[in-house]
């Protein structure tokens, strides 16, 4: 546990904003409010945390459709990102896109476009990645990644560029075992996602990514590396997937007996823990973390309620610019 | 003037605009060395004065190409990816389609990703039905997005410096036929031809021709024996840019001559020809007085017999002059 202890209780926080943010969108979902689609990432957040953490200023991200606190730790207001989830006018994206899922770029927040056919995203990230080796920019671009994309062509392709050109980027790789509705025991042709890092000369890990500080320890070394110009690196993070694909799916595809395993540790508890044992968090400290963040998270919830809807101006301006 | 080929004119394009910008850069398939910088020699020369960080090989990978040159561009540099035939174009069309040119829009108009992709499309040279495609029509119902075929050395040369510099992504058609075949006047000072203005290449009253691309040439020739043999006066009007179009050049043209024909190199169903058969019939059906004709290529795959590609296939002047003969004799 190399990390300062105020690093080690912001992971904490986070992890804390992400569970309760998605158990929040998940209740607002099922009332109507949530303007589009929505993957809860309950049980990802260390891997999510971990990794996203470890970006610097400057740095690009791609983030996943699962894992909104990602949107919030480069910056984006816990306001707009909510309105933006409720689909107004005065949220994130005006109602255009399904904030948080895919197309949710912004420039100025280092927050790269995820595609909505997954994985489709990951070349944008390479030649973000390049255009930073041929600045001479001393960063790096973090690319998210499930287990299901990890299939796709453009990843492969993606990688094999990466590795060719040396350009600044890790691909994180969240094998959560499920690709909707199919597992990752039989969609991947190997069982480790890092064993096919070789194939396109890239180093390649699998970390437990129960683990917060495990991941963090990987994707930091992963992207100080990628900064420093020695090239790409591919790090995978098996968690489970503790909800169905999305609020639409009846999970009709596994066993109760699955679902409860796949909830047998909880990421968020098991840090929680740690801290406890090494003294820096107790259990009113716990509680006010919480409650700080159910607080912000209200509020981001009142003020999407109290925006408005977007009109036809909203629809067709910006396609072009000039 | 200087009299340029058509893939000099272009050459000299890419050329201008990285001594003058730096954040341009060309990446594709074979643009170091193929065929002496690029398979049809776009490229010349530039690894040479640029090179290897601004002039970038890649392995044969369209997709990464595509999305990675958009991934560039929304970080900041102005690249131009080289899709090696326009064919190829339709591997890229999940990065293009779904990707670059969505990206402004969905960022509240703010991201713009100013990448070009140049292409070598079109038949005539016997490469067969997987290199020889005119891709347009795949391209025209993506919001976004914005396209360019230039039919001269000089259009050509003009039209992709204005590309490079365009803040959005624009797909850039060359004729592969024209490359080293088609020699014209370009002018020797600066200048850029604007994006989205049709240009008008030939006066007349009695006919429009609508052309594209290579078809502009067929349609001028037809236009001389249309001139000589039966006395009928054809304008032939290039879009130049397909998406979006320039509307009221067409419009103004066939307000003024009553009968349009379009022309172009792709199979006339669901082709480019539609769209503008559509504006046509929206805004001008008025003034009319004969139905508008489309010329174009079969609806069939592009057959890699040269006798069955040019006299079969590819539309000549002699099928656009019975096209229009057709409408006189009405």
């Amino acid at each position: 546990m190399d990390l300062p202890a105020n690093q080690l209780l912001d992971l904490y926080r986070w992890m804390v904003m992400e569970r309760l943010f998605d158990e929040s969108v998940n209740s607002l979902f099922r009332m109507g409010k949530i303007m589009s689609m929505f993957h809860s990432a309950l049980g990802q957040e260390a891997a999510n945390v971990g990794a996203a953490y470890a970006l610097r200023e400057g740095d690009a991200c791609i983030p996943s459709h699962r894992g909104k606190v990602v949107y919030l730790m480069r910056g984006m207001p816990l306001n707009d990102l909510m309105a933006g989830l409720f689909g107004k006018r005065e949220g994130f994206g005006q109602g255009r896109i399904p904030v948080g899922s895919h197309m949710c770029g912004s420039a100025s927040m280092g927050l790269l476009p995820a595609e909505g056919a997954l994985g489709g995203s990951l070349v944008v990230g390479v030649g973000a990645a390049l255009a930073m080796k041929l600045r001479r920019e001393p960063n790096a671009a973090l690319i998210f990644c499930g287990d299901g994309a990890s299939n796709r062509g453009d990843v492969h392709e993606g990688m094999n560029l990466a590795s060719v050109l040396k350009v600044p980027a890790v691909f994180f790789f969240v094998n959560n075992g499920w690709s909707l509705s199919v597992r990752a025991s039989y969609g991947l042709s190997v069982e480790r996602i890092s064993t096919r890092a070789a194939g396109y000369g890239l180093p390649g890990v699998t970390v437990d990514g129960w683990r917060v500080l495990e991941v963090h320890g990987a994707v930091s070394a992963a992207l100080r590396r990628a900064r420093e110009g020695a090239g790409p690196a591919l790090v995978e993070a098996v968690v489970s997937r503790w909800s169905a694909h999305s609020v639409n799916d009846p999970e009709i595809y596994r066993t109760d007996d699955e679902r409860r395993e796949a909830r047998r540790r909880d990421p968020v508890a098991d840090f929680e823990a740690t801290l406890v044992d090494r003294g820096l968090l107790s259990g009113a400290e716990i509680e006010r973390i919480r409650t700080e963040c159910q607080a912000a998270l209200d509020a981001g919830i009142a003020f999407a309620e109290g925006c408005s809807e977007p009109d036809e101006k909203c629809l067709t301006s910006g396609v072009y610019g000039g | 003037m200087a009299e340029l080929t058509y893939v000099e004119a272009i050459n000299q394009a890419i050329k201008e605009e990285m001594r003058r910008d730096p954040r341009v850069f060309l990446m594709g398939e074979d643009v170091r060395f193929g065929h002496g910088g690029g398979l049809f020699g776009a490229s010349k020369g530039l690894y040479e004065e640029f090179g290897e960080e601004r002039v970038i090989d890649t392995p044969l990978s369209e997709l990464a190409i595509s999305g990675a040159a958009a991934g560039a561009a929304l970080r900041g540099l102005r690249p131009i990816a080289e899709i090696q035939f326009g064919d190829f174009l339709a591997i890229c069309m999940d990065q293009i389609a779904n990707g670059a040119a969505k990206f402004r829009w969905a960022s509240n108009g703010r991201d713009g990703c100013p990448v070009v992709y140049r292409a070598a499309y079109g038949a005539g040279v016997g490469a067969g039905l997987n290199h020889s495609q005119s891709p347009e029509a795949w391209f025209m119902n993506v919001p976004g997005l914005t396209m360019v075929m230039p039919s001269t050395p000089s259009d050509a040369k003009g039209l992709l410096k204005a590309a490079i510099r365009y803040d959005d992504p624009v797909i850039f058609l060359e004729h592969k036929f024209l490359y080293r075949r088609l020699r014209g006047p370009v002018p020797e000072e600066e200048y850029l031809v604007p994006i989205g203005k049709a240009d008008v290449k030939r006066e007349g009253d009695d006919v429009t021709l609508i052309a594209t691309g290579a078809m502009v040439h067929q349609a001028l020739a037809a236009a001389d024996i249309l001139d000589e043999t039966k006395g009928i006066a054809a304008e032939v009007v290039d879009p130049r840019t397909l998406l979006p179009l320039d509307e009221d050049t067409i419009v103004a043209s066939v307000r003024k001559t009553s009968k349009a024909v379009i022309v172009h190199e792709a199979p006339t169903r669901g082709g480019f020809g539609a769209e503008v058969a559509a504006v046509l019939a929206e805004r001008a059906l008025d003034c009319l007085d004969a139905p508008i004709l489309r010329v174009g290529a079969p609806f069939c795959p592009v057959p890699a017999n040269r006798n069955l590609e040019k006299v079969h296939y590819v539309p000549n002047a002699h099928r656009i002059v019975e096209a229009v003969v057709a409408l006189f004799e009405r």
